[in-house]
């Protein structure tokens, strides 16, 4: 069962503890800048706290020697070369141009050209009364869409008349830490592929932390006013772009966490982003309630189609397979409500 | 704390470091790396560290009382009651949501409603594997051939050790209990094999792993209807070198930890996608695994008499693909792999006077294995058929598949022929190294594995069985 090992050993234990101690010291000095920013952004993290003065001193350490920027300098050509990436293999529907009046709220009927897969057709839409008709939708926001509640939402929507869906999602990513994934250039990028006429964001596993400016300059802790103005501004800021050129956004809120303490980070990130959404005339779609049961706490079962079902993954956190359904389902119920759609004809 | 981030490398080497200095005091050294194994496990959640000592303790009480006692039917009666606690714990805490939304769902076929209870249960990691490694220990000693532990001491560092504990490999007494009651080492040994495993772990698992995970199979997989069938193809390839990477990955690190701390864990991988036949997959995959179902169902359910083979083969590999996790998709994997086997078994006199196995047999029983992974891999039965035919429409529109995942994928099917050479290669060089330069040696390899690995940590695969 074991390798044969045909070489005497000759690891004298000193020897190997110093090599193993000059690796991480070495490996602590290459990662000292992300160390640094999670000990000042952690939050109610007893070992992040404590070790912000180390954390800082070891910073300073790894720039004076020289290679607090080495980990950026070696990935930055790797992951460049990821994203740079051709795709191939893609197959696309066959498509001729379409002209369809889509009627604005706020204004007369405008006539605007769309592609789609049937033959050419010219037809004028009469607006539902007071209600935008949504048909390039894009779903965005971290892990939860991701996959999960993404997938579910992309594939729901798709079934409705008229619109076509694109998501992305990207993990561990908000609006907290624009040093590390900034969602305005991200989402410009997207608006400028997909041009979509209704956004759908979700944010807000990964920003219950301090915020941090787009160079990485430490702004404010979790928890104080200041940092309820920052943020939102970057939500009034997002939703604003999303609404550039005629569209609409919505934010969704955040659902209620299992740990308390998460929980009330996370009730006061949805005030604040809810204030920020309705001031920037978008649309706040919560799912705090939702997923709470009758006495107001954590529920990781509910009663959905008929079954009773785990909604909520192992770590509190993220929906379940079914809880993506559940949590989708009353989304789209509440998009119904507020936008012309109506599900293709089975 | 997983294994390829700072956080665990700042923590092993404190352990590494303690433990070594305190290597005389071989009791003390024991109780200190129980220690540090019950904290690596608890920063997890520090509930899970209460469930894997009462496994334990019942394992070594049980165990301590069937080897005290000559009366057969006490010795049963305290067997049935160990594997009942401890497969009762298995069940419980794996596996009992996915009978009441099963039970739910075959009621709701019937026209029937139930509102049976759904409980939030934490998920201990790594209890398929804890739990399988004292049943081994227990029947071993029941069947008067296994390694008894000398002290209560030494049995909970044996189900506890931290490099093996979370994924494996399933050790049996006999080669790691020995390890244990002995002296410690005075050397620590092979460090260069121990370096060269937890690059190769970390290669595996940090880079190869993550970036097919993140470019290709997590997007393929979690929405199939979205993709052409030429990206498809290459997700099922995708997910077969991910799979594979991952917990070879994970074993990797998890021998290189163990010889840096002085103990030698088996492999559990050898090379299993150039395997001949189905039965050969079997031997070099999940290698522990295998030799734990052949010994302690397989035999036992009969599997070495001819008229009972196809019975123990099939409900083996049910049982096997059931304890990969909580879901229908896992039970028809098993299963599928059962009748590969079973036909494998059945016809193997046959099939070997006219095929011998060689590269057709390889290329076929890859193909086998590959369109396996899709069951594996799927959420459910429906997410699965619709991933396997919508595999055959080449010609539904989709997105593709970024060019750089096929010569990933290809380096991973070539580094199963070569990588064994490219391993002890690296060996040697670290081996011949003078000391002074060996540290360098390994940090600039680890450097470079950095600049090539995708951004954050993915999560273990098998961390969720």
């Amino acid at each position: 069962m074991f390798n044969k090992i045909d070489k005497t050993a000759d690891g004298n234990p000193a020897r190997v503890i110093g090599s193993a101690w000059i690796v991480m010291v070495c490996l602590v000095l290459v990662f000292a800048a992300d160390i640094n920013s999670w000990a000042i952004t952690a939050e109610e993290d007893a070992v992040a706290s404590a070790a912000t003065p180390a954390a800082a001193a070891v910073l300073k350490v790894s720039e004076a020697v020289g290679i607090a920027n080495l980990k950026d300098a070696i990935t930055a050509g790797p992951l460049a070369f990821y994203a740079g990436q051709p795709e191939i293999g893609a197959r696309n529907e066959q498509v001729t141009a379409v002209t369809t009046s889509i009627p604005d709220i706020a204004g007369p009927e405008v006539t605007t050209t769309v592609l789609d897969t049937q033959t050419a057709v010219t037809e004028t839409v009469a607006a539902a009364p007071g209600k935008p008709k949504p048909t390039r939708i894009l779903i965005i926001g971290d892990s939860t869409i991701e996959s999960g509640l993404g997938t579910v939402l992309e594939r729901s929507l798709e079934e409705y008349e008229g619109v076509t869906v694109h998501r992305y999602g990207q993990h561990s990513t908000g609006l907290a830490r624009p040093d590390y994934f900034d969602w305005n250039v991200k989402l410009a990028e997207l608006q400028e592929e997909f041009n979509p006429d209704l956004t759908i964001a979700y944010f807000g596993d990964n920003d219950c932390q301090g915020l941090s400016t787009i160079e990485g300059a430490f702004i404010t802790k979790f928890g104080t006013e200041d940092w309820d103005t920052v943020y939102g501004e970057r939500v009034t800021a997002i939703v604003e772009q999303m609404q550039a050129g005629g569209g609409n956004g919505v934010m969704v809120g955040m659902p209620i966490m299992r740990s308390k303490s998460f929980s009330r980070k996370v009730e006061r990130l949805n005030g604040v982003v809810q204030a920020a959404t309705e001031g920037a005339g978008g649309y706040f779609m919560p799912t705090w309630e939702m997923t709470s049961n009758e006495d107001g706490k954590y529920a990781a079962s509910v009663e959905f189609d008929g079954k009773n079902r785990m909604i909520r993954a192992g770590d509190g956190i993220h929906f379940s397979r079914h809880g993506s359904e559940y949590v989708a389902f009353h989304l789209i119920e509440m998009l119904e409500e507020n936008f012309d759609m109506e599900k293709n004809a089975e | 704390m997983h294994f390829p981030t700072l956080q665990f490398a700042v923590f092993f080497v404190l352990v590494l470091s303690v433990s070594w200095l305190i290597r005389r005091q071989r009791t003390y050294q024991k109780l200190f790396l129980l220690a540090a194994s019950y904290l690596f496990y608890g920063a997890i959640r520090w509930e899970l560290v209460g469930i894997i000592v009462l496994s334990s303790l019942v394992f070594y009480y049980t165990t301590e009382a069937i080897t005290r006692t000559e009366d057969k039917a006490r010795r049963k009666m305290w067997l049935v009651l160990s594997l009942a606690t401890n497969l009762g714990l298995l069940g419980f805490f794996k596996y009992y949501n996915f009978f009441i939304e099963s039970i739910g769902d075959m009621a709701a076929m019937l026209g029937l409603s139930t509102h049976l209870p759904i409980l939030e249960i934490l998920f201990p990691v790594g209890i398929s594997f804890y739990v399988f490694q004292g049943i081994s220990y227990t029947l071993d000693l029941y069947w008067n051939r296994g390694t008894k532990a000398k002290t209560l001491l030494d049995f909970l560092l044996f189900m506890a050790f931290f490099p093996q504990l979370l994924a494996g490999p399933i050790c049996r007494g006999r080669e790691l209990l020995p390890q244990i009651m002995g002296d410690a080492p005075e050397k620590v040994p092979d460090v260069s094999r121990a370096a060269t495993l937890i690059l190769s772990g970390l290669l595996k698992k940090a880079v190869l792993a993550h970036f097919i995970d993140t470019h290709l199979v997590g997007a393929v997989f979690d929405a199939p209807d979205n993709y052409t069938a030429a990206a498809l193809w290459v997700g099922m390839l995708g997910y077969t070198m991910l799979i594979y990477w991952d917990f070879s990955g994970y074993t990797d690190l998890a021998r290189g930890l163990g010889l840096l701390l002085g103990f030698r864990i088996p492999e559990n991988f050898d090379h299993p996608y150039i395997a001949t036949d189905i039965s050969d997959f079997w031997r070099r995959w999940h290698i522990t695994l295998s030799n734990w179902l052949r010994d302690y169902l397989f035999i036992p359910l009969g599997g070495l008499h001819l008229k009972k083979r196809w019975f123990a083969v099939v409900v083996t590999m049910v049982l096997a693909g059931l304890w990969h996790g909580a879901n229908w998709t896992f039970v028809l994997w098993g299963t599928y792999h059962g009748i590969l086997l079973f036909f494998h078994h059945g016809f193997r006199s046959g099939l070997k006077k006219k095929w011998k196995g060689g590269i057709p047999g390889r290329i076929g029983t890859l193909v086998l294995v590959m369109f396996g992974w899709i069951m594996f891999n799927s959420p459910d039965i429906g997410a699965f058929w619709l991933y396997f035919t919508r595999m055959f429409d080449f010609s539904a529109a989709g997105q593709g598949f970024e060019l750089l995942v096929l010569p990933v994928i290809a380096i991973g099917l070539v580094l199963q022929v070569v990588g064994p050479w490219c391993r002890n290669l690296y060996e040697n060089l670290s081996e011949r190294a003078p000391w002074a330069l060996r540290p360098a040696l390994w940090l600039v390899t680890g450097i470079l594995l950095l600049a090539l690995k995708p951004g954050g940590v993915a999560p273990y695969i098998y961390f969720g069985f």
